[in-house]
């Protein structure tokens, strides 16, 4: 490369055929392949990908060189101080900072991509500038431009953490983590590409979130990835075996006062109402119903994802519970008092019966469902959001009859 | 309803399981937010539009839930350190470091069983005549004064004023004695009460002294330090009341002290429960109106003291200062009972039976009748034995969830 020929010091550090490790280059327009992402596990296809390049958005972006500049000192420092950038070597160092400037490029690039004029406010570029994780950031970029140490101690660094994650997610005795981890080192190093020579997966780290989080998230992906594809080779007998626990039924009443024996139609009916129910939740609520039954995660570990202290949480889940379980009863009671008149039942026995059929239902609904957790908060999302759309047309409906009225008064 | 909550549960469980094997075969969808945008989710650092878009997708996809929910594990493992199991190497600080409260723990069990091996002081038991019964009671100080005269002044001969009986009295013998304490101003009561000590001895004995009770206080040990006490001669015999106890219910309660069996010694059966001073006023600082029923820890300065409309108070520090707790109940509590430093049961009006196993939170435990309670005696957090102004006593051995009327054998004349 010329960049080799040019400056042999450099060149001594630096291996060849890097795509960020164009050394000595200035920030160069961005290529539009470039902008779109190559691995599968790392795409967004972004509708308005193809507008990164569109003139006025390279233009404000070169309006805040000096954002740029000042994540470039901040990672310079970074790197200093975490010792893998010897002071004093300028040559060293002035590669580094370009290849810093144009992560830092493709990050804005990337995450402004397609965004209005208005999301191109100075003000939100500052911000977003500001929450980079300039020093891990520098270390990616150094990494990708191919100098030695500081891959050296990257390595050193992140291996044993690496592992560490991976040993938690696929647990401890299995050696499926411990590959993984090791088979993303290889891609992080950079597989060879036969059109733009050597490209590597921290290519794609652009300093949103630290480091070691972005790697987990990765791993994250890949584990669920293989663990997917494993499962849909070979069934897993833990999931299908433990089969609900009979709960006593009394069989003469139930014969006895039930109008309707059907089965079926009483699982239906369960569905729709805790359907209903899940509806009726928040997004927030759900998506903890979710961590907590679907991904099986522990209190600490959702309160993690959510922001929240574990008792938070737990109490988060008690009322959900309390809420479902609420809204179900009220809406099958609703359905039974209609089913069976009130005219024929005095209330209190009216409302046993209630009491049992919903009992049955839930029964029924335990031992031969056939609608699962996922699908139902999946279409009871679509459910809210359908419904609160609704509610905003119908309010806007209303408007001009509100206006009318209070133009009449 | 709580069944049912807990069905709803398992319901949800299965349900999910089933959506996991379900899941299987389903390919991560095209629209999944990148790695970038995941971390950046979990490091708290994406825009607000990015997150409500994120957690929308979040809720229908499987597959990014599950993502999230390992790096989750990740980072929850690395945060936990020592918890974590699956660390296999750890340096030889950290492992020492992982044993300090291990170390503290051991050394106090050994202190425990030390102290406890060690044998307790022989006492000085002052021998009583087997029907005697030392009072307490100063007539003058009762608010009422009614006592029932003859019992009363039989009862003030006795020589042991309650400040020397505070001082040490140790215990060698059970010894129990009941007070008829007519503490109600209301004549009605003194009437029921005056009439009750002539005709209802059997009743008397029935009321308090169950055989159970007596055992459950051979199983608590220690002596009795604040209290005055009656004693009966031979130690395994079922000490039979030669007044009753009949509790007014009128809105003044008596105030009682009741006194845990402190300290253990080595001879269980040597128990010692007892009672009942009626102390006009309770000496200690106290901001409240009436007169409070002390229970005491064993062999600590814990102590509390509950009175009317469910006050319930704890002192730390044998009785200097107080604190409030709360009891949840407005009742009145007519006596306590701690077997140990934190573990507190309280009996009032109308069936009430409160509980604590922390030494601060108090539970309301469920009673079939509501009668009301005048004593409670209790050996841990879950046996107990409470006795009711009727006359009757009840135990439960599952901490209130189940409660027995206890059924004495018939007097032996």
């Amino acid at each position: 490369m010329a960049t080799r020929s040019a400056t042999g010091a450099v060149s001594r550090w630096f291996r060849p055929n890097s795509v960020r490790g164009s050394l000595q280059e200035p920030v160069r327009p961005l290529a539009q392949e470039e902008a779109v992402p190559i691995l599968a596990a790392d795409t967004i296809p972004h509708p308005a990908a193809k507008d990164i390049l569109d003139a006025p958005h390279a233009k404000i972006l070169d309006a805040c060189a000096d954002l740029v500049e000042e994540v470039v000192v901040r990672g310079l420092q970074g790197a200093r101080k975490a010792g893998w950038l010897a002071e004093g070597d300028c040559e060293v160092e002035r590669a580094v900072a370009t290849a810093l400037r144009n992560a830092v490029g493709q990050g804005l690039a990337r995450h402004f991509c397609g965004a209005t004029r208005a999301r191109l406010a100075r003000s939100l570029i500052a911000q977003h500038v500001h929450r980079l994780h300039a020093e891990d950031l520098a270390l990616a970029a150094a990494c990708t431009a191919g100098y030695e140490p500081a891959w050296n101690y990257f390595v050193e660094r992140y291996r044993p953490a690496l592992r560490r994650a991976a040993r938690a997610m696929a647990g401890a005795n299995s050696c499926e983590g411990a590959e993984l981890a090791d088979s993303l080192w290889a891609e992080l190093y950079g597989i060879r590409d036969s059109a733009s020579g050597r490209r590597s997966l921290l290519d794609y780290y652009h300093g949103r979130s630290s480091l070691l989080t972005w790697l987990r998230a990765v791993l994250a992906q890949r584990y669920v990835d293989w663990w997917r594809a494993a499962c849909r080779t070979q069934p897993l007998e833990r999931d299908e075996a433990v089969p609900p626990t009979p709960y006593p039924v009394q069989p003469a009443t139930t014969a006895e006062e039930l109008s309707e024996p059907d089965r079926a139609a009483m699982v239906a009916r369960f569905e729709r109402a805790l359907r209903a129910a899940l509806a009726s939740l928040t997004q927030r609520d759900r998506l903890c119903l979710a961590y907590y039954y679907l991904q099986e995660l522990t209190l600490a570990e959702i309160g993690r994802l959510l922001a929240e202290h574990e008792s938070t949480v737990s109490r988060r889940l008690e009322r959900v519970r309390r809420q479902i379980r609420k809204a179900v009863e009220n809406s099958l009671s609703r359905e039974f008092a209609a089913r069976s008149g009130t005219a024929l039942l005095g209330w209190g026995r009216q409302k046993r019966s209630c009491e049992q059929q919903i009992q049955l239902c839930l029964e029924y609904a335990l031992q031969d469902a056939s609608f699962d957790l996922a699908a139902l908060l999946v279409a009871s999302a679509a459910d809210s959001e359908s419904a609160s759309r609704s509610s905003e047309s119908g309010r806007k409906k209303c408007a001009p009859l509100r206006s009318m009225l209070r133009s009449r008064t | 309803m709580n069944h049912r909550s807990d069905r709803l549960d398992s319901l949800l469980r299965s349900l999910a399981r089933r959506s996991r094997s379900a899941a299987k075969s389903e390919n991560p969808e095209s629209t999944c937010p990148s790695a970038e945008l995941l971390a950046a989710y979990f490091d708290r650092s994406a825009d607000a539009d990015e997150l409500a878009r994120l957690e929308a997708h979040l809720v229908g996809c499987g597959h990014c839930q599950a993502v999230l929910a390992a790096m989750a594990r990740a980072d929850c493992r690395e945060a936990g350190g020592p918890l974590c199991s699956s660390v296999p190497r750890m340096d030889t600080a950290r492992r020492w470091h992982a044993l300090v409260p291990a170390g503290i723990a051991v050394s106090a069990v050994l202190l425990w069983v030390l102290l406890r091996s060690m044998p307790s002081p022989p006492a000085p038991v002052p021998v009583a005549p087997a029907d005697t019964v030392p009072v307490i009671a100063d007539a003058s100080r009762l608010a009422g004064g009614a006592v029932s005269a003859s019992s009363a002044s039989e009862r003030a001969s006795d020589p042991s004023p309650p400040s020397g009986a505070r001082s040490n009295l140790p215990t060698s013998r059970l010894a129990r004695s009941v007070q008829s304490l007519a503490t109600s101003p209301a004549a009605h009561q003194q009437k029921e009460i005056t009439g009750a000590a002539s005709t209802s001895a059997a009743a008397a004995r029935k009321s308090v002294s169950a055989g159970d009770v007596v055992a459950l206080e051979k199983k608590t040990e220690g002596s009795a330090s604040q209290v005055l006490m009656a004693r009966e001669g031979p130690a395994d015999r079922v000490p039979i009341l030669s007044s009753e106890q009949r509790i007014s219910s009128a809105s003044s309660a008596p105030s009682f002290v009741a006194v845990a069996p402190p300290v253990q010694t080595a001879e269980p059966s040597s128990a010692t429960l007892e009672t009942f001073a009626t102390a006009g006023h309770f000496s200690a600082p106290s901001s409240v109106p009436l007169a409070p029923f002390l229970a005491i820890a064993p062999g600590s300065r814990t102590r509390w003291r509950v009175g009317a409309q469910g006050r319930i108070e704890f002192s730390r520090d044998g009785g200097q200062t107080w604190e409030l707790q709360r009891s949840e109940v407005l009742v009145d509590l007519l006596a306590a009972h701690a077997p140990s430093d934190s573990i507190c049961w309280a009996v009032g009006r109308a069936g009430t039976v409160l509980r604590t196993t922390d030494g601060r939170t108090w539970q309301k435990l469920s009673f079939p009748v509501r009668v009301d309670l005048v004593r409670v005696l209790a050996r841990d957090d879950r046996a107990a034995v409470v006795l009711a102004a009727d006359g009757h006593s009840f135990a439960t051995q599952d901490g209130g969830y189940s409660w027995e009327q206890v059924v004495r054998p018939p007097e032996p004349h």
